[in-house]
């Protein structure tokens, strides 16, 4: 998978018109998703998918393998792009509600197994979190908000931010590690 | 203090200044580097958590549409031979000369008449020296070539480019030159038109020596834009 996604971005860098397209047809729903996670608007979203398509095209070698993987370069290049949008329209956005999260029928994404096996895990383990570390993850990684405006947000001291992200991110992934296997089988169920 | 920046690091709320300090720090201070590499582990996943939302109607022409009519800084690395090495001034002359007789049949009048006033300033200033000299490749579904030759005379620089085989301009279409930047920011090199075999060519005091990456010249629907609205017909790296 991330091999092919190298193959295409090396055919990229000759110009390969085609080989963007495809790039742009495997990622568009995934990284349009995740803009729209992260705005709530439709709109941004479009043009924060267009911003980092651009800058693939017109910035040569700004991905090498030193960088990780592919899509989660391009996912961390999506999530600047979309904190960046944010902060220029300087709008609030309404998040989407976690909670109806598990109630989608959208069809499985075929390319992305990735997205399609963890995204259920995933926003079943976030509805599990207590509210408070939510918000947290909500509002540092969806709203890429400052260290000062999360502690104004939820009304804490300046110097506890830093330490509640890590422990709400810790509890997150100690949800997943154990709640995996149930949570597999509970999916499953309802395919 | 400074460890408490990494979560604005992280979200790049940081100001170029207070970045480029905790960079610094960051070299020096192990427990950062630890923390910032355990953020990227536990949020890698987070972007998984999206509800897959179906793409807006038309996006994807929408998209690449935009994106391609941007020209990709390595195709033209491609399509452009390596610059030509550097040669003598007096080689330049020839396409100098050739240049100046390109512009117009009004233009060679005009130079006659400035030819004395020229002479004149050639006498007691410094003479001109070529500073480089690049082939300009067509991109694709377009014809032509030039040359582009960047002059230093008299302490400021100056383009000239000379070009052949390019369509003709119809109705209020031309040709313009434009100068890249690093950054992206173009800049107007002069507009030309050809004649009817297709040879043109413009000279151009440059307002500064930034640090230009690329010419290119595009087929404009007027000879006024400020920023290039045609597509790119020509273009090398500098």
């Amino acid at each position: 998978m991330s091999e092919q996604d190298f193959e295409l971005y090396e055919r990229i860098q000759a110009a390969d018109k085609q080989a963007l397209e495809t790039l742009y047809e495997r990622y568009e729903k995934l990284l349009f998703s995740f803009a729209l996670r992260m705005t709530g608007r439709r709109d941004l979203s479009e043009e924060i998918v267009q911003d980092v398509f651009m800058k693939i095209w017109t910035k040569p070698n700004l991905y090498d393998r030193s960088k990780g993987k592919f899509s989660s370069w391009l996912l961390t290049v999506t999530r600047n792009a979309s904190i960046d949008s944010m902060r220029r329209k300087n709008e609030q956005t309404e998040a989407l509600d976690e909670r109806d999260s598990l109630k989608s029928n959208e069809p499985a994404v075929e390319d992305l197994v990735q997205w399609k096996e963890e995204g259920t895990v995933l926003r079943h383990a976030i509805a599990q979190l207590a509210e408070e570390q939510r918000e947290m993850i909500e509002l540092f990684y969806f709203k890429g908000l400052s260290q000062r405006a999360i502690a104004e947000e939820r009304n804490i001291p300046l110097g506890t931010v830093k330490g509640r992200i890590r422990l709400a991110l810790k509890h997150l992934k100690g949800h997943l590690s154990t709640g995996k296997g149930g949570v597999d089988g509970e999916v499953r169920g309802i395919d | 203090m400074k460890c408490e920046a990494l979560i604005d690091y992280f979200n790049g709320t940081l100001n170029d200044k207070d970045r480029a300090a905790f960079e610094k720090h960051l070299a020096e201070c192990t427990d950062c580097r630890e923390e910032l590499e355990e953020l990227r582990l536990l949020t890698a996943d987070l972007p998984f958590a999206a509800e897959p939302a179906e793409p807006n109607d038309g996006m994807k022409e929408r998209v690449l549409s935009a994106v391609f009519a941007e020209e990709p800084v390595t195709a033209v690395e491609k399509t452009a031979p390596a610059p030509a090495p550097r040669k003598p001034a007096r080689q330049w002359l020839q396409p100098l000369l050739a240049a100046s007789l390109l512009l117009s049949a009004g233009a060679n009048v005009y130079l006659l008449a400035q030819k004395e006033e020229t002479d004149q300033q050639v006498a007691r200033e410094e003479p001109a020296t070529l500073a480089g000299s690049v082939q300009l490749a067509a991109t694709e579904g377009f014809n032509g070539q030039a040359q582009a030759s960047m002059v230093q005379e008299n302490g400021h620089s100056s383009v000239i480019l000379q070009a052949n085989q390019l369509q003709v301009p119809t109705g209020t279409e031309a040709y313009q030159v434009w100068l890249i930047n690093e950054a992206g920011d173009k800049v107007r090199a002069g507009t030309f038109n050809t004649d009817e075999s297709g040879r043109g060519a413009v000279s151009y005091t440059m307002p500064s020596d930034d640090n230009w990456q690329m010419i290119a010249v595009t087929l404009e629907p007027t000879a006024t834009s400020e920023q290039p609205l045609g597509d790119i017909v020509l273009a090398a790296e500098l």
